[in-house]
């Protein structure tokens, strides 16, 4: 671009700008076209598709798309837009995404919305010491974020203690902001290694309308029991994690079938009825589309033996039962077999001979010192699996 | 022939030699880096394959980023009561890298920033450095805690190979009204589109709101063509093309839609360039112009 150029451009007026573009744009300002699109997604809902499936999230009665928009990694309002449009109606996000940066873009959003047309969620960290202030404090400043007056969903993020559970500051600060109308209903979010106890004190509790986590086709016996507890008590559930991980390599040599494994995951998860919802990982247009197809459909036979497949070629990957681990366990934990049989408990439908076997171990060679171990197995697995951790769930399932 | 010691010190040096040379993996802090601080993880790496076992969900945007490798330990106070996690990852490239680091910083200044290379929060530190994206990070928030997540980020730092730098085509990026270090790298779907492939994108301040430059590098200019081409059909598509542009670039289009507003893109060389989402569309041209100026040779 010459310099004359760019001065010219420099220099332009937005009267000049608009007489040197092209017919369209008059066209365009003429209809209005151009002020209207600026705050283009206020009827986004009125232009929805066909309605995508809903579930009642527990006993919060909300009625919530199968299909969630989770915003990790999350910044373009227009996608979210897009899949409002196509008829998603919940958003979960957390304060924490982009240091804020994905509940201002929702806020983007939801502001031009006819906000009960969407549910939305955020979370706020629940920890030893935390106060009442500085939980309402942390809403406040997401709820400034996302420009909206409350949240639906509101939770204590990413729980890996169940003591967390029993932070008292957490339900006054949750009935405070109920009361001032700023959050509905209230939950906790897991996924880690304790995911399991999380979800059963919560359930115990009775303080939680709903919980999230982390549910797929390779944790199928934890998972279908935990969701139904948590439903015979009318504790709405949304899965997230619903791809058992990111194992490219086998998935695209499964795809060679023509068969999508992100597809056959998250129909797997939606078969079980008392799980509301699953969150999608939505970054473009094209994503959506893909998501609600895969809410419309049933899973197939084909699908069921590609995900059977791809837990085969996961366990085995899982561990390779190389014996690194074990050569520098210091407590001489039977490593190799005890995740054998936890697999067995969790893949195969053989949970009372995998407790048998279990049982039948020397004590010392059960992974009951896990605990107080910093983790020679993990540190030492030229995988990098977190061995320490399938030990320690080991325990508690087969223990 | 050399004697033993000598052989050691040769060794030793061509060790180090080789790991500047590779660039290679940062060294962990060992346990007491920080005095009474020991290990209550191990030093444990997560490969693409196992990354998924360490952060869930958001292996995905890391595998997108290129991820790598990623080493990780903890260490826990004297007293057992606090925890410090120490975890650096290897997206492959500094745009990675960077990428990662500013998707997750998000737009606005945390407190404690310093320059674009990395940030305090709370109780966590979050730097990048060459194609290393570091965040060390603790549940405890005491004076002790925070001085050992100091130490601990001193020691990674140093520990990575080369000096401490921005990407370089970020100064293509205008400052005039810019937001400060508001510059992000996307990894795929850039905009939205995943025929887009990766992009930065950066925020400039107008008259009651806030629009973004765009830039999308791409192999050749052909391959720029072919984007751009495409960028048009969809915004047609999704929205409304207003008309050609003359004087930005080799081409350029004016364009609405629902989602982002109003579009001004460009086809510059090997780059499809663009202002988004503004509403001063002299204030956006502006910009635009002084990006394009900033890309050329």
């Amino acid at each position: 671009m010459s310099e004359k150029t760019h001065e010219r451009h420099e220099q332009i007026s937005r009267r000049g700008f608009l007489r040197t573009g092209a017919a369209g744009l008059g066209a365009a300002l003429v209809s209005g076209r151009l002020s209207r699109s600026l705050s283009g997604a206020e009827d986004a809902a009125r232009k929805a598709s066909p309605p995508t499936e809903t579930r009642v999230l527990g006993r919060t009665n909300l009625n919530v798309t199968v299909i969630g928009f989770g915003t990790y990694g999350f910044s373009n309002p227009g996608v979210l837009q897009k899949a409002i449009e196509s008829g998603i109606n919940l958003i979960e996000t957390d304060r924490t995404y982009g240091n804020g940066q994905a509940e201002k873009a929702i806020g983007e959003v939801v502001k031009k919305l006819q906000r009960d047309k969407v549910i939305v969620g955020t979370g706020w960290g629940v920890s030893p010491g935390v106060t009442k202030s500085q939980l309402l404090e942390s809403l406040d400043a997401s709820l400034k974020r996302l420009q909206t007056d409350y949240v639906d969903l509101l939770r204590a993020f990413m729980v890996d203690d169940p003591k967390v559970l029993e932070i008292s500051e957490q339900f006054e600060a949750f009935e405070a902001a109920k009361k001032a109308g700023k959050a509905r209903f209230y939950g906790v979010s897991s996924h880690g290694g304790n995911q399991l106890d999380v979800f059963n004190a919560a359930a115990d509790s009775g303080k939680f309308d709903f919980v999230m986590g982390r549910y797929n086709f390779m944790e199928q016996a934890n998972g279908e029991a935990f969701v139904k507890k948590l439903a015979e008590k009318k504790i709405g559930f949304i899965g997230f994690k619903t791809q058992a991980g990111n194992r490219q390599r086998e998935v695209e040599e499964l795809q060679k079938s023509g068969l999508s494994v992100r597809a056959a995951a998250a129909k797997w998860a939606l078969q079980n009825p008392s799980v509301t919802s699953i969150l999608g990982a939505i970054h473009s247009f094209e994503d959506i589309e893909e998501y609600l197809q895969t809410a419309r459909e049933k899973l197939t036979a084909d699908e069921q033996r590609l995900l059977q497949r791809y837990a085969e070629i996961f366990d085995s990957e899982y561990c390779r039962n190389c014996g690194t681990c074990q050569s520098h366990c210091p407590f001489g934990v039977a490593i190799a077999d005890v995740m054998r049989y936890c697999m067995y408990f969790k893949y195969y439908d053989t949970q009372a001979e995998a407790r048998r076997l279990y049982a039948e171990l020397p004590p010392q060679a059960r992974p009951v010192v896990c605990h107080t171990c910093p983790g020679h197995c993990v540190a030492h697995c030229p995988h990098g699996l977190r061995v320490r951790q399938n030990l320690q769930e080991a325990e508690r399932l087969l223990g | 022939m050399l004697k033993s010691g000598n052989k050691c010190q040769w060794v030793l040096l061509l060790a180090f030699l080789l790991a500047g040379v590779c660039g290679c993996r940062p060294v962990l802090p060992p346990s007491q880096t920080v005095v009474g601080w020991d290990y209550s993880e191990l030093p444990t790496a997560y490969d693409p394959e196992t990354l998924y076992h360490y952060i869930n969900g958001k292996a995905r945007v890391y595998l997108d980023y290129g991820f790598v490798r990623l080493d990780h330990a903890q260490f826990a106070s004297p007293d057992g009561k606090a925890v410090i996690d120490v975890d650096v990852y290897d997206v492959g490239a500094p745009e990675g890298a960077f990428g990662i680091y500013s998707l997750e910083r998000g737009e606005e200044l945390p407190l404690h920033y310093k320059r674009r290379l990395g940030y305090m929060n709370g109780p966590a530190r979050f730097f990048w450095k060459g194609r290393h994206y570091v965040t060390i990070t603790s549940p405890a928030s005491s004076a002790e805690t925070i001085q050992a997540i100091h130490s601990l980020s001193s020691y990674v730092e140093n520990s990575i190979p080369g000096e401490s730098g921005g990407l370089p085509i970020l100064a293509a990026f205008p400052e005039e009204n810019k937001v400060p270090e508001s510059e992000q790298y996307f990894a795929t779907d850039f905009l939205g589109y995943e025929f887009m492939g990766a992009g930065f994108t950066a925020s400039y301040i107008e008259l009651g709101g806030r629009f973004k430059l765009f830039l999308s590098p791409k192999d050749s200019p052909a391959q720029a063509r072919q984007a751009f081409e495409k960028l048009r059909q969809a915004l047609s598509k999704g929205g409304q093309l207003l008309g050609e542009e003359q004087g930005i670039g080799q081409a350029a289009f004016l364009a609405q839609d629902d989602y982002l507003g109003n579009w001004l893109v460009s086809l510059n060389d090997a780059y499809v360039v663009g202002s988004v989402g503004f509403q001063d569309l002299p204030a956006a041209s502006s910009a635009l112009l002084r990006l394009c100026r900033n890309l050329s040779p």
